[in-house]
């Protein structure tokens, strides 16, 4: 069970830094066009 | 990257996909002296940063116009924006799915110590109380600002579950219980959230889309070219130094000085008084005066944030009022509501207590589950998600939605009655040539005062030289300062036959000239009827223009009852007469000044952006641009709206019904009634998302 004592914080603070992460993105408006970021991916020509 | 920087913000129009955006974006960074541009798809804005030695607004809008999408400078979103809901989301989900790994761990009964069992409520206590703490601010701060104003809102409910779980769940460890409740507390938060950023999203995309249509439709001016034209620009294009005309019943986007002889303007908008003021030739007239009787000729002085005040603050102002009605309806019904919904736990919480002999512990979860179970949060959401729904999917289709309640008069609407030129019809002026120049010249000048669709059928493309003062009567015509006078035959006491709309202007001298129009049907007028008359709709035409005409068109497509000759108030009239029974709902189509007092006597409107703006400022709903099909999506979205609202509400109150006894019966757990009443809430918000057009 000594284990759990270093496991769990761990999971905890790592699953902490992600929401961080994703409050950033939030934030910055990263995540504000999902309709135009789906046709980011293609190079210009690729787009018709 | 030299020189300096400018940016800009629009927003772009014709956007049907992604890789429409994306294709704009990529040739306007082409652009020498571009430093960074982006399209958003998603919202339809467009925002840019350039060198102003290189490039310049106007190459930037002409670009983008050759490209296909032409763009409409706004104002950048900001302002006072509530927090996005979705951080809370992920910090509440991020949470209840640590804490339900150690419950389950609990639960399963693992082989552990007591030690170790000891930790893992601990943990789980930390966790829940920084959930709480973080993510159940967005159901207390509400709760409490209700509370210190003496009202009581849905929040209230709400937050005391969430409260009294989180303080029953410390029992366990304290060791004063087998088990605590972190899990149903984090799960609670959690579900209700869901709820809350699919509202949020839906209000979001509503707010966004009808500030676009705004941009794109608020302020629409005639600008005098140095070349006499008259050119339609937008407020946010005018510069100091512009000469602009501005209508009646529209509001002058800017500051500037009267360059007519004079005027009455309404500048309720600036101090509150309603009483018309006259203005004379070179008063300085502030941004945000609405302009009454005859149209201004203004020189424009300032332009901008500072001239724009007033009218930002009428455009919201439209926004607020409908936001302010749903809200104090949300509000009644919270008021009544919510006490009911803390009595009842009281009840429960009692009822296990001291009659039943359970433990305190037992009895709270009771009490938390009828707090949460009750919550009618379906039914709070039930009318607004629809709405707001509904409004946006009109928006979609370039319907701007004044107010809520038009949607449900407008599924009900048994008559329809259409005003005729500008509505059904569209006139072309046929001959001008047989005028002298010197004539043409002074008749356009005295149209160039109207908004109605045959004063801009006159002007056209032609130049304007110089704009004579006139007063325009709703439903006769133009009279100008100098004797000269434009407007229907009955305004000269003449008597005209034959199926051919006719004006009649009179210039200074006295002489009068014949100026025939033909009236052309909107292409989509006849298809839009037969829609109408299918769905058994009474169709109905008032209209000013001779009766001979009028039962012309109106036998052309198909609609037998047909007026002419009909005076504004009478049309107002009409359409009382047409209010027999209760089941009777009238709706009222036009554009022009004399159709405003038909459209404030009808139970709901529709008036045109090209329309009057006195027309527009009555009507429920605008249509943007000309188009009459567009009453076809307002017509079927307004009646599955309203079929959608009725399902909802009925399926709200039985699960509400059916809820509440389970609840206090014990059969229900907290962390069960916290998926009910979420899941009750998201069926809701789906089923509102059937609305299509």
């Amino acid at each position: 069970m000594n284990a759990l004592l270093i496991l769990v914080p761990v999971s905890i603070l790592s699953g902490i830094c992600g929401v961080l992460i994703f409050a950033w993105l939030t934030r910055d408006g990263q995540l504000s066009d999902p309709e135009g970021n789906k046709y980011r991916i293609f190079e210009p020509d690729e787009l018709e | 990257m030299s020189g300096p920087g400018a940016s800009f913000h629009g927003v772009v129009q014709n956007l049907t996909c992604g890789a429409c955006a994306l294709r704009l974006e990529r040739q306007l960074a082409g652009l020498e002296g571009m430093r960074r541009v982006v399209v958003n798809a998603t919202t339809h804005r467009l925002r840019a940063e350039y060198d102003r030695g290189v490039l310049s607004e106007a190459a930037l809008i002409a670009a983008a116009a050759r490209a296909g999408h032409p763009v409409q400078s706004a104002a950048q979103e900001g302002g006072p924006r509530e927090p996005d809901l979705v951080i809370p989301l992920a910090v509440a989900g991020f949470g209840m799915a640590n804490v339900m790994s150690f419950s389950v761990s609990v639960w399963a009964g693992i082989d552990m110590g007591p030690a170790t069992r000891q930790a893992m409520h601990l943990a789980s206590a930390l966790l829940a109380l920084g959930v709480t703490g973080f993510a159940g601010r967005v159901f207390f701060e509400p709760a409490l600002r209700d509370l210190r104003r003496g009202r009581v809102s849905m929040d209230l409910p709400i937050s005391l579950a969430i409260l009294a779980t989180l303080a029953a769940s410390f029992l366990a460890p304290l060791g004063l219980a087998e088990e605590g409740y972190f899990d149903a507390v984090v799960s609670l938060i959690f579900l209700l959230l869901i709820g809350r950023v699919l509202d949020q999203k839906v209000r979001r995309q509503t707010l966004g889309a009808a500030r676009n249509l705004q941009a794109l439709v608020v302020g629409r001016f005639a600008r005098l070219a140095p070349d006499g034209r008259l050119v339609d620009v937008s407020a946010a294009d005018l510069q100091c130094g512009d000469r602009i005309l501005v209508r009646p019943g529209q509001t002058v986007p800017v500051d500037g000085r009267l360059r007519s002889p004079g005027g009455r303007i309404d500048r309720s908008l600036i101090t509150g008084e309603s009483d018309a003021v006259a203005v004379a030739a070179d008063d300085l007239i502030l941004a945000g005066s609405k302009v009454l009787q005859r149209a201004l000729e203004i020189n424009v002085t300032a332009v901008g944030e500072a001239a724009s005040v007033g009218q930002m603050a009428q455009m919201m102002r439209v926004f607020e009022d409908r936001k302010g009605r749903a809200q104090i309806l949300a509000d009644r019904f919270a008021a009544t509501y919510a006490p009911m919904v803390i009595g009842g736990a009281i009840f429960g919480f009692a009822l296990w207590f001291f009659v039943l002999d359970a433990s305190l512990a037992e009895a709270t979860m009771i009490a938390v589950a009828v707090l949460v179970v009750t919550c009618p949060c379906a039914a709070g959401l039930a009318t607004p998600a629809t709405v707001a729904r509904a409004t946006n999917q009109l928006l979609n289709q370039g319907v701007l939605v004044r107010s809520g309640r038009a949607l449900e008069a407008f599924s009900r609407a048994s008559h329809i009655v259409f005003d005729k030129t500008g509505t059904l019809t569209r006139p072309v002026q046929t001959v001008r040539r047989g005028l002298p120049t010197d004539v043409a010249r002074a008749m356009t000048g005295l149209a160039a005062n109207s908004a109605h669709p045959l004063s801009r059928a006159l002007v056209g493309e032609t130049r304007v030289d110089s704009i004579t003062p006139a007063m325009e009567k709703p439903g006769e015509g133009l009279r100008g300062a100098d004797g000269s006078a434009l407007g229907s035959a009955e305004m000269f006491g003449l008597q005209v036959t034959g199926p051919v709309t006719a004006s009649f202007f009179k210039s200074k001298s006295g002489d009068l000239y014949e100026v025939p129009f033909k009236e052309v049907l909107s292409n989509d007028t006849t298809d839009t009827v037969c829609h109408f008359q299918r769905a058994g709709v009474h169709l109905h035409i008032q209209s000013g223009d001779r009766d001979d005409v009028v039962q012309t068109i109106a036998d052309e497509i198909g609609i037998t009852s047909a007026q002419g000759n009909v005076k504004p108030v009478a049309k107002a009239d009409f359409i009382d007469g047409l209010r027999g029974s209760p089941d009777t709902i009238v709706a009222m189509v036009g554009d022009g000044v004399n159709d405003a007092p038909a459209l404030t006597a009808a139970d709901v409107s529709v008036s045109f952006s090209d329309g009057s703006a006195i027309s527009q400022d009555a009507a429920d709903f605008i249509i943007i641009g000309e188009s009459l099909a567009k009453l076809i999506p307002i017509f079927e979205v307004s009646r599955s709206c309203r079929r959608i609202i009725g399902q909802n509400l009925a399926f709200s109150t039985i699960y509400n019904l059916l809820s509440l006894p389970l609840a206090l019966c014990g059969f229900i757990t907290p962390f069960a009634a916290a998926i009910l009443m979420a899941s009750s809430s998201i069926a809701v918000m789906l089923n509102a998302q059937r609305i299509r057009s």
